[in-house]
């Protein structure tokens, strides 16, 4: 089986750089073709990066906590450029302060996002889900 | 007479053919003798033929058997040149690298498309009939639907020149079944990951493809056969050139060459993409270090029109006050759209010249460089980077018929007056206060012929001849 491609990046104006390397080698141990575009990735990138390497999920991280007015609109944008059977992953601290994850989780799903993670997740956890979730789909697309 | 050290270098342009004899027998070269006839698009050799005559000084009756030639080297941009059209996915990614590298083998572009083809965007590829279609777009192992579905539209269609694939290699295969009936050259992804640039098998296959195919029909052939050398398309040979230099001469490494024409404006650069600063991020393509752009609606002649309407938006901008002055250029423009061989005879004319060479080096050397804007993030000040640096450039050589008849004027320092005071939140990445250079002798496209023999006396005359 070929590996799967993904695109990671660091969403909006965050410089960041130390998680992201951590998760470019994890999910490269783990078997997938990463394009890691680094921090400061802007909404587009994510989408044409995706697009030219036909990524099976765009990963997102936010840690600044300006996640949330970065993210709006990403799902929807990735409709219009066709990206139906791209997964689409955010995590990390997404908002400011203290709000309950459950309801961080509510608020990017109700934008579009298919996963929210917070920021002290188990990566282990994230690839199980991720395995399965990209099955779901093959089965649903073949 | 002539010593064998002696070399001739000729360039069929599609008005002119230009051609020099250089003598190599010292440690400097040097220019023996220039000659300059119009070309015969009919058939190309008779007017090489006229120009080594000239260049020989023959007597008119003096039999061709007979003739005793020191070896030849050639360009040619007769006919349109080398025509490619661009098939790429994302507009800022395949398709700008597509761009860039058709252009860095010396080629005109009369297309570029992004995402899938429609049957009128076929029909009007197609009507174009350039001599390569380059299809790229997808990385390796990525994006596969748009090439097949482009690959199949091209097969579909009554296009006879060569198809270059270029684009996501894992389905080469299947790209080559679609396009059996057509004429099909493989080469590497010119992005095998994103935003990576890799144009050197595509730029390699494309010469290859000039020279046995492109080059029939249009009597280049014959002088192969003569010559026993075989011809670059003219951009190439600046590039070349351009290469030589910034890898022989001291204090050359970083350079900008523009090449004022009367169809385009063609811009080359060599200098590394991005300086490296931490605090500098790089957005889409990382550029190469040579770079070649080519402006087509920028132009002294053929393209006047098209500056015309440039300079009308923004008068001030090209130091037009009077609306009277404007509404004369556009006269002095239709005429030369009627006549392109005409020179301007009187200041005003003069004037009107100057002033359409300013916007056509302004405008090119803008979009040839990059972009910079500050940005604060809650770590601090950054700087986030589209395009090429082009700031660090000391040097700048001006080409082309209106530099060589300018000799003495910093065409930079006209072009750009004052340093307006900067935008501190968004910079143009051109040069800062460059020493400006002019091909007096106009023979820089001819030494580019010749920088495969005489790599470093060429450069070292290339240099020495600017004013």
């Amino acid at each position: 089986m070929k590996p799967e491609n993904i695109v990671l990046g660091v969403i909006g104006y965050d410089c960041h750089s130390v998680g992201n390397k951590i998760l470019e080698v994890f999910f490269a141990e783990k078997g997938f073709n990463v394009t890691n575009l680094g921090v400061m990735v802007s909404q587009e990138e994510f989408l044409n990066a995706a697009l030219e390497t036909d990524a099976r999920a765009i990963m997102v991280s936010s840690l600044y906590g300006h996640g949330e007015i970065d993210c709006e609109g990403l799902p929807q944008k990735s409709k219009e450029k066709g990206l139906d059977d791209t997964l689409l992953y955010v995590g990390g601290n997404l908002v400011v302060g203290k709000t309950p994850f459950a309801e961080v989780e509510k608020k990017f799903k109700g934008m579009g996002f298919d996963r929210v993670f917070s920021a002290d997740v188990d990566l282990e956890k994230v690839v199980e889900i991720l395995r399965q979730d990209l099955e779901k789909f093959a089965g649903k697309t073949s | 007479m002539k010593g064998k050290d002696q070399v001739i270098s000729i360039d069929i342009g599609s008005t002119w053919t230009k051609g020099a004899v250089f003598d190599f027998s010292g440690s400097n070269a040097t220019v023996v003798k220039r000659s300059t006839l119009p070309t015969t698009t009919d058939y190309l050799p008779r007017g090489v033929w006229s120009l080594i005559a000239q260049l020989l000084e023959f007597p008119p009756d003096f039999p061709r058997e007979k003739w005793e030639l020191p070896a030849i080297y050639f360009s040619s941009s007769a006919k349109g040149g080398l025509k490619i059209a661009v098939l790429g996915l994302v507009p800022e990614l395949s398709l700008t690298i597509g761009r860039l590298v058709a252009w860095s083998s010396g080629a005109k572009i009369t297309d570029a498309f992004a995402y899938k083809l429609t049957r009128k965007k076929v029909a009007l590829l197609v009507e174009k009939n350039p001599d390569i279609i380059i299809i790229c777009g997808g990385t390796n192992g990525g994006h596969e639907e748009t090439n097949l579905h482009n690959a199949a539209e091209i097969a579909a269609s009554d296009y006879d020149g060569t198809v270059l694939y270029a684009g996501n290699e894992a389905i080469t295969d299947e790209i080559t079944r679609i396009l059996s009936g057509k004429k099909l050259i493989v080469t590497d992804n010119v992005m095998p990951d994103i935003g990576k640039f890799q144009g050197e098998s595509t730029r390699s296959a494309i010469r290859d493809e000039f020279l046995t195919s492109i080059v029939k029909g249009k009597g280049l052939d014959e002088l192969v056969k003569h010559f026993g050398t075989e011809p670059l398309p003219t951009p190439k040979a600046v590039l070349n050139l351009v290469k030589t230099i910034a890898h022989t001469q001291n204090s050359w490494e970083k350079m900008v060459v523009v090449d004022i024409g009367g169809a385009t404006t063609d811009v080359y650069s060599h200098c590394q993409s991005i300086q490296n600063s931490e605090k500098i991020f790089l957005r889409g393509v990382e550029e190469p270090e040579l770079k070649r752009s080519v402006e087509g609606d920028l132009g002294l002649r053929i393209s006047s029109a098209s500056l015309f309407e440039i300079i009308a938006k923004d008068p001030a901008g090209a130091n037009i006050n009077l609306d009277k002055d404007l509404e004369n250029l556009e006269n002095w423009v239709e005429l030369l759209q009627e006549k392109p061989q005409l020179l301007p005879d009187n200041s005003k004319q003069k004037e009107f010249e100057q002033i359409l060479a300013q916007t056509c080096i302004r405008q090119s050397i803008a979009r040839h460089g990059g972009e910079i804007r500050q940005t604060w993030t809650p770590q601090g000040k950054v700087w986030l980077q589209e395009g090429k640096d082009l700031r660090q450039i000391p040097k700048i050589v001006f080409t082309g018929g209106y530099a060589a008849a300018n000799s003495g004027v910093d065409l930079y320092e006209v072009a750009f007056p004052t340093s307006k005071p900067a935008d501190p939140e968004k910079i143009k990445l051109i040069p800062q206060k460059p020493q400006s250079f002019i091909d007096v002798d106009y023979i820089w496209p001819l030494l580019g012929n010749l920088t495969g023999i005489y790599p470093e006396q060429t450069a070292k005359l290339a240099v020495s001849s600017l004013n």
